[in-house]
């Protein structure tokens, strides 16, 4: 029994200097946002895609609170964010007059939140698909990762 | 031998959090009022010991919380196998109408992705307004094109005010039934050059969430 708790014990001790060595020579896990087609849900799209696109051909929008937007949203971007505080109507407002651009509407509107259980993005994805996309000739997606997928390629900090 | 196996089994528990959820996705259609829901989602952990390392709801949320507590009131956020519990939240409901999902997410020890519960709510749109948008092509024949209004309320809304912000979108209200339908007919002066306009409405609604609403006119150039 000796042995054997020795040998456990030593297995457990093998592991963990190994798991050591390679923090030490690799670095820390790599907890980048990965994207591929088959993690997508309906409406989502990955960054690499849409960094293929033509940059006058989309439209950023944030869709997290506004002191976090101003703090760290990308460049470019509008804010439309079912945030409480916020007139939702002067966002709108402000959203439109953006994706107008003077009446050469933007043929894509990209929406981001946070990483994860933002369901911020979907809605706002929903509410503009249901109200301006058609009509204005424009398609709808929610960013992969949202934030840190643009964080992780350098894209905001 | 027993104490190793037990040992082994014990570390590797760790590794792994096993808080199985009855659902996670709840469904609520709320009253127009609502300002606030509640949802709860309970919990019963199996196969492994669990233990919570974050919790939050991003920003939509007022409260969320492990239940039950600790004896000292603190959060219990290791659970054994066997136990069961249930996550709470309540959150705020903004501006939106019609169906809008918030989350709360539990990021557990050991395991890369985190749990995401989700509460999925509808609120009705009492003053409905079809399309949202009118537009015209640039160079399009400036006919009248008109929004169509219906309330889906237990009592009328009135409409009661409104303004346009573009001299080239003139428009007219048409009462069908008051407080219950009405159309808004727009013809622009010219759609030789790109313009866009808003519609904004008052009514009578004492609920704050569908007393406001506005509409666009647009005139763009034609998509190829």
């Amino acid at each position: 029994m000796k042995m054997f708790l020795m040998g456990a014990f030593g297995i457990v001790a093998l592991a963990s200097l190994g798991a050591l060595g390679t923090w030490q020579i690799v670095g820390p896990p790599d907890r980048s946002i990965t994207c591929s087609e088959d993690l997508l849900e309906d409406g989502q799209i990955c960054l690499s895609e849409v960094q293929g696109w033509d940059n006058q051909s989309y439209l950023w929008v944030d869709a997290r609170p506004r002191n976090i937007w101003e703090n760290n949203g990308i460049e470019g971007s509008i804010l439309l964010t079912d945030d409480d505080a916020e007139d939702f109507l002067a966002l709108e407002e402000a959203f439109m007059q953006a994706v107008y651009r003077e009446g050469d509407p933007f043929l894509r509107v990209l929406i981001y939140c946070n990483e994860e259980g933002c369901g911020s993005s979907k809605a706002i994805a929903a509410l503009l698909k249901e109200k301006f996309a058609e009509m204005m000739g424009f398609d709808v997606y929610v960013l992969y990762g949202g934030w840190k997928a643009l964080a992780d390629a350098g894209l905001v900090n | 031998m027993k104490f190793a196996i037990v040992l082994l089994f014990g570390l590797s528990s760790l590794m792994n959090a096993e808080m199985v959820f009855k659902t996670k996705l709840v469904e609520i259609t709320a009253k127009p009022d609502v300002t606030e829901i509640t949802a709860e989602f309970p919990f019963e952990v199996k196969g492994s010991v669990a233990e919570i390392i974050e919790y939050e709801a991003p920003w939509t949320c007022l409260t969320a919380r492990v239940e039950p507590l600790n004896p000292d009131r603190s959060t219990k956020l290791r659970w054994d196998i066997g136990e069961n519990g249930r996550i709470f939240g309540r959150f705020k409901m903004g501006n939106f109408k019609g169906t809008v999902d918030k989350a709360i997410v539990l990021k557990m020890k050991g395991v890369d992705k985190p749990i995401q519960l989700v509460v999925r709510v509808t609120i009705p749109i009492l003053f409905e307004i079809q399309p949202s948008t009118l537009k015209w092509e640039i160079g399009e024949t400036p006919k009248e094109k008109t929004f169509k209004i219906k309330v889906n309320h237990n009592q009328p809304i009135k409409l009661i005010e409104n303004s346009g912000t573009s001299s080239n979108f003139p428009y007219e209200v048409k009462t069908i039934k008051e407080g219950w339908e009405y159309e808004i007919k727009v013809k622009p002066s010219s759609t030789e050059k790109p313009g866009m306009g808003m519609i904004r409405l008052k009514t009578d609604c004492a609920i704050k969430r569908h007393e406001r609403h506005q509409v666009f006119v647009v005139v763009k150039k034609e998509r190829k």
